[in-house]
């Protein structure tokens, strides 16, 4: 059983970060939107106020955490048992918010395009950019930021933990 | 399939499903989708818009034209108040009682003898004073030396001859005319009879004793007199007399000599000084003392008085005051070009014209020249100079074009302030009056005005121009911050607006925009520039008012 230690850490962290209740990543438009999201729940802020559709998405994506939970509290009892199932979903999910500023990035483009806002916004990864929109007769200077939470980090770090957790359980597939 | 996902897939759901049916979410899917909107429709609350504009004008170029027009006029007004209401004359008339000015009384002379050396009169004093013949003399007559008489004295007295035959024809014929000059007092009198048998020599002599006269004094006057003294050559008042008009008084007066006083008395030449109490004035004079005692006493009564009145102008100009301690003008008058006659109520002329006399009678003044009134005080009998560094005041119609009460407490300058706070009703006028202290100095000053408007007060400085127009131009826009993100208002700019200052709203509260306006007509076809933050975005936002 000891003979797979990362893929043990892996398991138990992996649910500890599904289980802890926090954001991951902080998407703000100038502080007329804020979005604070992690697989398992989102709050959207419209200039400071909290939207209450933000509770019915929270709700799937806790709904999703419960699913995982399960999930991965039975891969850690099968691991205990001797059998090694492998989970991707820890990976897949810190992978996946790295694509979410270039999907961010084609919704807006779209939606500015097709209501004729003009705006000098470019594509923002991670990081600070001053964007000048303008629109009708209204110029406004926003400021985009889109920053991860340490705990992203950390979950980041965890999903990292799933390659040498394959390597040693790799035999064992075979 | 795996049982343990399927499982967990089915908890999943059910938890989902659970909450979409606690909170009932089709009921509120409305709620879900409309919020947003509902959050930018507030953008469009924030945006002052719709306001109506507190402004009203207090138009001034009046008074600079009046400043202007009055640096023009000059002149000099004059008021001239006739002298003869001064003094009331009237009679004391003095009843002097019959008092013997003259004694007269009788010679008696008989004839003794004759003999060719002279002739021997028995001659009999009847006057009850002393006298002394001095000499009687006829054509061949002579006394050689003075006799002198007691009273009731009788005595002997010869008289040379010189020619016998010459006095003993006229004698007989009774042609014999003797002259008797008599020394009564160290006055000679002459007294001449014919020289007969038994004659009387009849001679009148002056009184010059003296006593106390009791004298009837009528007073015509209209008003009681004191008469304290009366004193002149022969005679004073003994004891001060107060005479009622129109009535008599008995008075005691001594007389120190009886002729002295009525030959003096009977050509009106008694010289006497009076001093008499009227009205609690006290006036001694000199008067001449006779049958009609015209004394002119001070008029100590009331009455009207017309003055002769110069209006410089060629305008008519209005009088509406004009009083001094001692007179005031019933009414306002008209005065047109040149001279008028108005009439002034006069409470008591002698103090009035003493007043003048000692130039200590001012005048004061309320003159009405155009629409400035003009307020002066100058020594009465005088004229005053109507001149274009004058002071005075100014009356401006002012319209209120508000809704609300408008308040002005002062209009201040370096040449003229508001006299008193004035309240002006929603869309009605209202009179300012302006004190202006100099004219000359009011088309370039700069005032300052303090106003309420809206409860607000306002306080504006400007420039008093030929063209001059005051605006008082403030918008107080209460503004709603209705998000969780603090606004930030820092300016609201256009052609004829500003934000007097940038203003932070926090989250949920209100706050009043002060907004100036510069040109309240054109102000509503601009588009204004609000530059504001919300949250960390910077918004400038172009729009029409």
């Amino acid at each position: 059983m000891m003979k797979y230690p990362f893929t043990l850490i892996y398991l138990i962290s992996s649910l500890i970060i599904i289980v802890l209740p926090f954001y991951w990543w902080t998407y703000d438009f100038g502080g007329l939107v804020v979005i604070e999201t992690s697989p398992f729940q989102m709050s959207i802020y419209f200039l400071g106020t909290f939207l209450k559709v933000s509770d019915v998405i929270s709700a799937a994506l806790e709904a999703f955490r419960i699913f995982l939970i399960i999930v991965i509290s039975r891969d850690i009892y099968l691991f205990f048992k001797g059998k090694i199932i492998r989970n991707r979903a820890l990976p897949t999910l810190t992978v996946s918010y790295l694509l979410y500023p270039i999907i961010i990035y084609i919704v807006i483009t779209y939606l500015m395009s097709s209501h004729g806002i003009y705006s000098n916004y470019s594509f923002l990864e991670i990081g600070k950019e001053s964007v000048s929109v303008r629109y009708d007769n209204a110029d406004l200077l926003l400021t985009f930021a889109f920053y991860p939470q340490i705990i992203y980090w950390i979950a980041l770090a965890i999903s990292f933990l799933f390659i040498p957790s394959y390597l040693e359980t790799r035999k064992l597939k075979k | 399939m795996d049982i343990v996902k399927l499982i967990g897939a089915v908890i999943a759901i059910a938890f989902f499903l659970a909450y979409v049916v606690v909170t009932d979410v089709p009921a509120n899917i409305n709620t879900y989708v409309n919020q947003p909107e509902l959050i930018a429709n507030q953008i469009n609350n924030i945006i002052p818009k719709n306001f109506s504009i507190s402004s009203f004008n207090i138009d001034l170029a009046n008074l600079t034209r009046l400043a202007n027009e009055y640096k023009q006029i000059s002149g000099k007004l004059s008021i001239e108040v006739p002298s003869f209401y001064h003094n009331l004359t009237g009679n004391l008339k003095i009843n002097m009682p019959k008092i013997p000015k003259q004694i007269t009384g009788k010679l008696m002379v008989n004839l003794s003898s004759i003999n060719v050396r002279g002739v021997y009169l028995n001659i009999y004093n009847d006057f009850n004073q002393s006298i002394i013949i001095e000499n009687i003399t006829g054509k061949y007559l002579f006394l050689s030396s003075e006799q002198f008489f007691t009273p009731m004295e009788e005595k002997e007295v010869f008289i040379n001859i010189t020619n016998f035959t010459g006095f003993y024809e006229l004698y007989s014929e009774g042609e014999e005319n003797v002259t008797f000059r008599i020394n009564v007092d160290g006055m000679n009198f002459s007294s001449n009879m014919i020289l007969s048998k038994s004659s009387n020599v009849s001679l009148s002599v002056p009184n010059y004793r003296g006593g106390t006269v009791s004298v009837n004094i009528t007073n015509t006057f209209p008003y009681s007199i004191t008469i304290y003294n009366i004193t002149g050559k022969y005679l004073y008042l003994e004891k001060n007399v107060t005479i009622g008009s129109n009535a008599t008084s008995t008075a005691m007066f001594y007389v120190s000599n009886f002729t002295g006083f009525y030959n003096l008395y009977n050509q009106s030449k008694e010289i006497v000084n009076v001093s008499v109490e009227v009205d609690g004035i006290k006036i001694s004079k000199e008067e001449l003392l006779g049958k009609n005692f015209n004394v002119s006493l001070p008029n100590t009564l009331g009455g009207v008085v017309n003055v002769k009145i110069y209006n410089p102008f060629n305008i008519t100009i209005m009088l509406y005051k004009a009083y001094g301690e001692y007179f005031q003008l019933e009414r306002a008058h008209a005065l047109r070009p040149g001279y008028s006659y108005l009439p002034l109520n006069v409470t008591n002329f002698y103090l009035l014209y003493n007043n003048i006399k000692n130039k200590t009678e001012n005048i004061t003044i309320l003159v009405g020249i155009g629409n400035i009134n003009i307020t002066k005080t100058f020594p009465l009998g005088s004229s005053i100079n109507l001149t274009y560094y004058e002071s005075g005041e100014v009356s401006i119609a002012v319209s209120n074009p508000l809704n609300t009460t408008l308040i002005i407490y002062n209009i201040t300058g370096k040449y003229l302030y508001l006299l008193n706070k004035t309240e002006i009703k929603p869309f009605s006028s209202g009179i300012l009056r302006i004190y202006v202290t100099n004219f000359t100095g009011v088309p370039n000053e700069r005032i300052t005005l303090l106003a309420n408007v809206y409860g607000e007060n306002v306080s504006e400085s400007f420039e008093v121009s030929n063209s001059l127009s005051i605006s008082i131009n403030q918008v107080n826009v209460p503004v709603h911050n209705p998000f969780n993100e603090t606004i930030i208002i820092y300016n609201i700019t256009g052609e004829y607006l500003y934000l007097t200052k940038s203003y932070t709203i926090p989250p949920g509260s209100t706050q009043l925009l002060e907004i100036k306006i510069t040109n309240e007509s054109e102000v509503f076809n601009e588009n204004i520039t609000i530059k504001a933050q919300i949250g960390q975005t910077n918004i400038t936002y172009v729009t029409g008012l």
